[in-house]
């Protein structure tokens, strides 16, 4: 098995444990990372890619993708703040009623 | 001067959406700017149809045509053919005569004038739009145009009952519109994978020779030109409507506002049975040919139908919608017939119709404004009172049950000579509705304006004002001179219409001085 | 002769009666500020003016045709061109057109001139003035047209007159309602003269009645054509109130008297005689057609008569031997006597129109009273009227020398004589006679003879009445002399003694009777005739004098007021119709029809309630079925390429 094989398999595989996080664990905060980690298992996919083909593309995208994860981040954790002052959890089980 | 067709079209629908921006103190002078910009309108589709050249062999006149959407074959199309200038011409005039026909109803405050004006204006362009749309992507967006005004015109503004109405209403033209948007996609793309390049303007569409099979399932129905024609046949029989595509029209004729029954009753249907005879026949001749029977035998079935319903009614308006239903299935009945004479006859019966229609929910606004009922039972007698109402109503009737002389006799007997050519029984159940029609009109007339004058509920009702007397005096007009001298208005048509009879039914001659006759009857 | 020559004067003659119409109808009611302020003298004056030149106009064209030319044709515009669809307004006045113009125009004006006093005391007079030109425009163009299409132009218009002149009293609703059942009955007989039209059209091509007459040969399609014949008999079974549909001229005496004697006994209703005359060359190709006529018209003179005797109303009673007359006109046409139908009509247009307007004349001395029983010896106040009835009345039985004895008597001849005539309605035309004589000796004896009864005096009327009657009069006395039959006029060394079959000989049928064939001499016909009718007066003047229907249950119910016929449409045609109009409405209209909308926005609401449930808000389960999603179009996607 070569590098970029193995290097395939382990980002699958850490897509899968973000996928995983983000359906089991009811902590938002959680699901943010998971989500990070899936997005970070797809840079890791790109950048194999890119290094395989010898093409640039692929490195340009994570660059791209480091910015709106970052970006998503930052508003996705400015909204668990305003939910968890009206809510006062930021479990889902507790906010799973969209209009008060 | 090229685009005069655009500005006929756009002229309303601009004028509507100036309304809309009117500041809140000209709002109360919104009618006025619709009258004059529907007059405008009018003036220029006559100027048209009087410089529309009889002689010319060039099928499109006043042709504007440019790309919109090369990719999908989409242009901007618009032309008068002949088949369209009489309904253009209707559309046009009918507009202003609405309007100034219901102009004194009680209780319109200024922001109801701002959107009926604005909204009806729409409708105007759509209506317009379909009929001069040479393109079948541009047909469908006017068509639909249309639905939008409609749907919160008699929501907001309708009767009682409007909530049912508009659901009905909506329900059944839009599943119509939706089938015709699938056909037109399939019909496009048959077209580009044939020649290589999608067009969708009707004319070479027109040329396209889709197979249709008699053998494919339902009488044919499922091979390709039959479901198409399913297609486009839900939306014009749900418009027009053929019996049995008729169940929201009682209801929404019924609790729409009289200006929007007008045009519901006297354009929209008019928008269905021009989309047949415009599109369905051209383009889906064989499947026509094939259903032809079957349709007549709706249509003939709706003439009675209706026109039973009509009888019975205790309400003004709803006898008059089950009327229309029966006036028009003989436009129907005389399409589907596929003879030169009948599609000419049902031409003009379109107009006719329109006009009388018009004419119909007109009295039916004055009676309503003056009495506050529209329950025959809450009538009787007024002849005495208004003479000019009652005069004006009579003429109205006259043309209804197609009096000889009346615009209403031409397009039946067409129709019915053009029916009889292709199957006599058929006919001769159509014809009991002139009949039938007779029973139901003089119901009318007799329960609003003959017996003696209950005067329970005020002692006088005042007669017609003075615009009420000029739309009316126009319809009469227009009526007479139809049923006199109908040369005069079918002429313009009858290239563009024997030249489509000929396509779809090549054997089509009469006996005449030289040949004694045979048996020519399939009676 | 020369042939057919142009001319304007159909269209003079057809046209001025309709600007009478339109300066009654609009010009006058404009300037006297409001229809109910209009006058007699100014309205009647104008019309009757307007009657007056067309009759004018219309002696004049009988002049030309009787010196030099066959037909006058005035060429109109092409009305319709489309397709295989191509008719011409055209108007042409041959020698059947020309008599019948006469007529129209000649006892039009005289009952325009009538009008003028009668209705003296109405409202809004301009009204039915208005409505009176139009009429004869109506019946004018009926006459003048040279085409099937314009006659029926002229056939629904007199029937629109008739309607709106039956409820010209419309406040009272059995006025409108009789009004609307003549509307309706001639409608449906308009049923058969439109698909007639059409056969007719389809096989031929053409309307006009030269081209049809030629392109019909010996070969064509027989049994369309008689179709068409068919189909336009029944149209005239409605229009001339023949059996079954003469149910709506009783009812139509509801409008005032003129209206009476002008369209439902001197013209409207002999429109079709008129057609058969004008399209002979059609029934007869089918003689069995022909022979339902004739038996058809033998049936409606019969139960004309009888009818007539159930009467109470004077009006009725008229209008009911107007049935019966019609009826002898229908069994000359059935049995191709088509211009004696004509003479007959001709002499019933005068007799029948003096019965009515002198009917008229008693109603308007009795103020409005209509009831026979109720009237009684007004010979002494009513002078004039009462010899003049009396004149009216010998024509219509038949009294030799007045104008119905030879035109009757010549009906009968061919029931008897004619190829297709036999004894059947032979006999059925005598029993017709007799009947004619009781009803109308009944009618004058209720109402000149005998004491006064109480209450009703009556009074002469004025002159302006008086005269028409007086004209009227002379007409139906010796308007006979026309058709004196060839027997008689041999006595007096006289060639062509019957002028009006002379007259009509070019473009009019008649079937002809060898002498010597005849079961009976022509004047043995009359003598028996005579005979029977002074029996009909005797038997009426003596022991028939108290005949009363209301005396019988049976008869009672079968014959007077809403009688059997009525009772039969009532209930086997009305109330059918009623019935299944509410029934579909109840059960398929708002029941089926009226719901699918319904369950399209039902079956939404359904299926969004159940699709809801699966919106819960929670993340993780969105979450779930997108990836379980997502792992199922991967799969397939992998199944698709693995395949």
């Amino acid at each position: 098995m070569s590098t970029a094989t193995l290097l395939h398999i382990l980002s699958a595989y850490l897509f899968c444990m973000g996928m995983l996080g983000l359906i089991l664990r009811r902590n938002t905060i959680v699901m943010l990372m998971s989500i990070e980690l899936m997005l970070n298992a797809v840079n890791l996919s790109f950048v194999t890619f890119a290094r395989e083909l010898a093409q640039l593309n692929g490195q340009v995208q994570v660059f791209f993708i480091i910015t709106i994860a970052a970006a998503e981040s930052a508003v996705g954790l400015s909204i668990l703040i305003n939910v968890y002052r009206s809510f006062g959890s930021i479990k889902t089980d507790h906010t799973t009623v969209m209009r008060s | 001067m090229s685009q005069i067709l655009s500005w006929i079209v756009l002229l309303p629908a601009l004028t509507g959406f100036l309304i809309l921006l009117l500041p809140k103190s000209w709002e109360t002078k919104s009618r006025q700017i619709a009258v004059f910009a529907s007059l405008i309108v009018a003036v220029l589709a006559i100027w048209v149809s009087q410089e529309f050249d009889i002689k010319s062999l060039e099928p499109y006149q006043f042709h504007v045509k440019f790309d919109w959407v090369p990719m999908l074959g989409i242009h901007y199309d618009l032309a008068l053919d002949g088949m369209n200038l009489p309904l253009v011409v209707m559309t046009s005039l009918l507009t202003p005569l609405a309007f100034i026909g219901t102009w004194n109803q009680t209780g319109v405050t200024g922001t109801m004038q701002r959107r009926i004006a604005a909204l009806v204006l729409i409708m105007e362009t759509g209506a317009l739009g379909t009929f001069l749309a040479q393109d079948l992507f541009l047909f469908y967006i006017f068509w639909e145009t249309i639905l939008l005004p409609c749907y919160l015109l008699i929501g907001i503004y309708g009767g009682a009952e409007r909530g049912k109405a508009t659901l009905q209403f909506f329900l059944y033209t839009f599943a119509g519109s939706i089938m015709m948007l699938v056909g037109i996609a399939w019909l496009v793309h048959s077209q580009a994978q044939i020649t290589g390049h999608p067009d969708a303007s009707i004319q070479t569409l027109m040329n396209l020779k889709l197979p249709f099979d008699a053998t494919a399932g339902l009488g044919g129905l499922l091979s390709t030109q039959g479901l198409l024609f399913a297609a486009f046949g839900a939306a014009f029989f749900i418009k027009a409507p053929l019996f049995p595509f008729h169940a929201w029209l009682a209801t929404t004729y019924r609790q729409a506002p009289t200006l929007v029954s007008i045009y519901l009753a006297a354009i929209l249907s008019k928008m269905g049975a021009y989309g047949i005879l415009k599109i369905l026949i051209p383009l889906f001749p064989e499947a026509t040919h094939a259903f032809g029977p079957v349709l007549m035998s709706l249509a003939a079935f709706g003439i009675v139908y209706g026109a039973l319903l009509a009888i019975v009614q205790s309400d003004f308006k709803t006898a008059v919608a089950y009327s229309s239903l029966s006036h028009v299935s003989y436009i129907l009945l005389g399409l589907f017939s596929m003879k030169a004479e009948g599609m000419g006859g049902s031409l003009l019966q379109m107009v006719n119709h329109g006009i009388s229609i018009t004419g119909l929910f007109l009295v039916a606004g004055f009676l309503d404004k003056r009495r506050g009922s529209l329950a025959l039972k809450d009538f009787g007698g007024w002849a005495i009172q208004t003479p000019v109402l009652a005069t004006a109503f009579m003429v109205i009737v006259l043309s209804t049950v197609a009096l000889p002389g009346s615009g209403g006799f031409v397009g039946e007997f067409a129709i019915l000579i053009a029916a009889f050519r292709v199957n006599g029984y058929i006919t001769a159940v159509a014809a009991t509705g002139m009949v039938l029609g007779a029973v139901y009109m003089l119901n009318l007339y007799q329960k609003t304006m003959f017996g003696p004058f209950a005067d329970d509920y005020v002692d006088k009702v005042n007669d017609l004002d003075f615009r009420e007397i000029a739309t009316m005096v126009v319809l009469g007009l227009f009526i007479v001179g139809i049923g006199m001298a109908p040369q005069t208005f079918m002429a313009p048509s009858r290239a563009a219409v024997e030249e489509s009879a000929k396509r779809v039914s090549p054997e089509d001659a009469l006996p005449t001085r030289q040949s004694l006759p045979g048996q020519v009857s399939n009676f | 002769m020369n042939p057919t020559v142009a001319s304007s004067l159909p269209f003079l003659i057809l046209i001025v009666p309709l600007i009478g119409f339109f300066l009654n109808g609009v010009v006058i009611p404009l300037a006297s500020g409001g229809i109910t302020k209009t006058k007699p003298t100014i309205s009647g004056g104008i019309a009757t003016f307007a009657m007056a030149v067309s009759f004018v106009l219309a002696v004049q064209a009988f002049f030309q045709l009787s010196s030099n030319s066959t037909a006058l044709e005035y060429t109109g515009f092409r009305w319709i061109d489309f397709g295989n669809l191509s008719i011409s307004l055209n108007l042409r006045i041959d020698r059947l057109s020309s008599l019948m113009t006469m007529i129209i125009t000649g006892i039009g004006t005289l009952i325009h001139f009538y009008s003028i006093s009668y209705m003296s005391h109405e409202k809004g007079v301009a009204r039915f003035f208005a409505y009176l030109n139009l009429f004869c425009f109506a019946m004018l163009l009926l006459v003048l047209s040279d085409n099937l299409l314009f006659l029926f132009f002229g056939w629904e218009g007199v029937g629109l007159c008739s309607y709106l002149l039956i409820s010209y009293w419309y406040e009272e609703e059995a006025n409108a309602d009789a009004a609307r059942k003549a509307f309706l009955v001639n409608r449906i007989g308009d049923l058969g003269f439109v698909l007639g039209m059409c056969v007719l059209y389809v096989q031929l091509g053409t309307l006009n009645f030269a081209e049809m007459m030629a392109r019909i040969s010996p070969t064509a399609a027989i049994g369309l054509l008689s179709l068409a014949g068919v189909l336009l008999f029944f149209a005239s079974t409605g229009k001339s109130a023949q059996f079954p549909l003469y149910v709506w001229l009783p009812d139509a005496m509801a409008g005032p008297t003129p209206v009476s004697a002008l369209i439902h006994a001197a013209t409207m209703v002999t429109a079709g005689v008129y057609l058969f005359a004008r399209m002979a060359f059609l029934f007869e190709l089918s003689p069995e057609l022909m022979t339902i006529v004739s038996y058809t018209g033998a049936l409606t003179a019969l139960l004309g008569g009888i009818l007539a005797l159930a009467q109470t109303d004077i009006k009725k009673v008229l209008a009911y031997s107007t049935v019966s007359q019609l009826g002898f006109m229908f069994l000359a046409l059935g049995v191709g006597a088509y211009q004696t139908a004509v003479f007959h009509l001709m002499t019933h247009a005068f007799f029948k129109a003096l019965l009515f307007l002198g009917a008229g004349s008693v109603i308007h001395g009795c103020d409005g009273e209509q009831d026979m029983r109720k009237m009684g010896g007004l010979a002494k106040s009513m002078p004039i009227t009462f010899v003049t009835m009396l004149l009216g009345s010998a024509a219509i039985v038949g009294l030799p020398i007045f104008s119905g004895f030879f035109s009757k008597d010549e009906i009968l001849y061919m029931a008897l004589g004619a190829p297709r005539g036999n004894w059947i309605l032979f006999g059925a035309g005598l029993v017709a006679a007799f009947l004619t004589g009781v009803y109308t000796i009944r009618m004058l004896t209720q109402t000149f003879w005998g004491p006064s009864k109480a209450g009703i005096h009556g009074h002469e009327s004025a002159w302006i009445m008086t005269l028409p009657l007086v004209i009227l009069a002379v007409l139906a006395t010796f308007g006979g002399f026309l058709g004196i039959p060839h027997e008689i006029g041999t006595w007096f060394g006289v060639e062509h003694s019957h002028l009006l079959n002379a007259w009509l000989d070019p473009v009019v049928q008649q079937v002809n009777v060898a002498g010597e064939s005849a079961p009976l001499p022509e004047l043995a016909v009359s003598g028996i005739a005579v005979a029977v009718a002074i029996f009909g007066l005797i038997a009426g003047r003596t022991f028939l004098k108290n005949i009363s229907f209301e005396n019988s249950p049976l008869l009672s119910r079968l014959f007077v007021g809403q009688h059997f016929m009525d009772t039969f449409y009532a209930s086997w045609v009305v109330a059918p119709l009623y019935w299944m109009s509410r029934h579909i409405i109840q059960t398929f209209e708002s029941g089926f029809m009226g719901n699918i909308g319904g369950w399209i926005g039902v079956g939404s609401t359904w299926s969004g309630e159940r699709l809801r449930l699966t919106q819960s808000g929670d993340i993780q389960l969105s979450m779930l079925s997108i990836v379980t999603g997502l792992a199922f179009v991967v799969g397939i996607l992998i199944i698709w390429v693995a395949v």
